[in-house]
C-alpha cells in the first residue's frame, strides 16, 4: 500500500465543480471523453500529464448535468482553458462552464 | 465583485441575456448595440464608421486584411479591431499596428469562435494569438476576450474565456473586466454630453 506522502513534498489539488449544457442527453462516458479529447487536444500528453486530472465519477449528477474534476493546483488555469474550448457532447453541441472551485471536494457542495 | 463583459455576442436575444447573466456576465451586448463592421476597401470602411458611430454603443471591425486592420487600428472610432488574423497566415497585426492602436485606444479582439477547430487548426490560431497578446503587452495596447457567441452553447463563462488567454501566459482578466469596461464607461462619456473628440474633454463655457 503505497504511503502518504510528506505535505511539503504531496501535489496540492485543486477540485472544480463544472456544468454540462447541452441539448443531448449525454452520459457520465460522453462527457469524461469530451473533456479529455479537448484536454489533449489543447494541452498535449506531457501537459495534461502535468495537469495530473481525474473526473470524479460518484460526484456526477446526471440529472443537473454538474460533475467534480480534480485537478493539479498549478494546471487550474490551463484546464479552465481546456473545458472552456469544449463544443460537443456525446455528438452534440454543447459547452461546460466552471462553476466552483475549492482545494477541498466537500467545500464545492 | 468583480465586473465582466463581453462586448461581441453575435446572438443577443433575451435567452441569451438571462444564460450570460447565470454565467456571470454583469452585462453583454445583449444590453446594448454593438455594431460590427466589415468592408472592401478603407473607403468604404470610412463610410460606414462615419455613419455607425453616432448610434453604435460599441463600434468593431471584423479584421483581416492587413491594409485595412492598419487603417482601422489608426481611427480612433472604432472602439475593437476584432480576429485580425482571419484567413491569414500571419497573426494580422504588426508592432506599427499595435502601436497606433494603443494610441487610439482601439481594442485588439480575441474572438474564441476562431478556436473551432475545422476553420483553422487551433495551433495555428493560437500561435497568432499569443504574437499578438506579446504585442499588446508590449505596447499597452488594449485587448478584449469574447464567446463571439451565435447561440446559447457558444456561450462561457468570464474566468473560462479568461483562462484561454491566462493558460497562453497572459492577464486575461483585463480581456474580460478592465478593457471591455473602458470602452463602455467611454462610450458613456460620449453619449452622455454631446460629441466629444477622444482626449479632449468638454469644459465650461467658451
Amino acid at each position: 500500500m503505497m504511503k502518504r506522502l510528506p505535505p511539503a513534498i504531496k501535489e496540492k489539488e485543486r477540485y472544480l465543480k463544472f456544468r454540462v449544457r447541452t441539448d443531448g442527453d449525454p452520459g457520465f462516458g460522453d462527457v469524461v471523453d469530451a473533456i479529455w479529447d479537448s484536454a489533449l487536444d489543447y494541452l498535449g500528453s506531457k501537459n495534461v500529464s502535468e495537469a495530473d486530472f481525474w473526473i470524479v465519477k460518484n460526484r456526477f449528477d446526471s440529472d443537473e448535468m454538474t460533475g467534480v474534476l480534480k485537478v493539479n493546483r498549478d494546471s487550474e488555469q490551463d484546464m479552465r482553458a481546456a473545458l472552456a474550448l469544449v463544443d460537443t457532447v456525446g455528438g452534440d453541441k454543447g459547452s461546460i462552464s466552471v462553476e466552483k472551485t475549492s482545494g477541498s471536494i466537500k467545500k464545492l457542495d | 465583485m468583480t465586473e465582466f463583459y463581453d462586448l461581441c455576442l453575435r446572438e443577443t436575444s433575451e435567452e441569451m441575456e438571462q444564460l450570460a447573466e447565470e454565467l456571470g456576465w454583469t452585462a453583454t451586448n445583449c444590453g446594448f448595440d454593438t455594431v460590427f463592421l466589415e468592408a472592401d476597401d478603407w473607403g468604404e470602411l470610412k463610410r460606414k464608421i462615419g455613419e455607425a458611430r453616432s448610434d453604435a454603443d460599441v463600434l468593431v471591425f471584423r479584421g483581416g486584411d492587413e491594409e485595412l486592420n492598419r487603417k482601422a487600428a489608426g481611427d480612433s472610432r472604432i472602439d475593437i479591431l476584432l480576429h485580425p488574423e482571419r484567413g491569414r497566415k500571419d497573426s494580422g497585426i504588426d508592432h506599427v499596428v499595435a502601436e497606433k492602436a494603443a494610441e487610439n485606444r482601439v481594442a485588439i479582439g480575441f474572438d474564441l469562435q476562431r478556436l473551432r477547430t475545422g476553420q483553422k487548426k487551433q495551433s495555428h490560431v493560437l500561435k497568432h494569438w499569443r504574437r499578438n497578446l506579446k504585442l499588446c503587452d508590449k505596447y499597452d495596447t488594449p485587448y478584449i476576450v469574447t464567446s463571439g457567441a451565435r447561440d446559447r452553447f457558444d456561450l462561457r463563462a468570464p474566468r473560462d474565456l479568461a483562462a484561454v488567454i491566462g493558460s497562453l501566459g497572459y492577464k486575461g482578466s483585463k480581456g474580460v473586466s478592465k478593457y471591455p469596461e473602458q470602452i463602455l464607461t467611454r462610450t458613456e462619456e460620449v453619449q452622455d454630453d454631446g460629441f466629444v473628440r477622444p482626449g479632449v474633454e468638454k469644459g465650461g463655457e467658451g
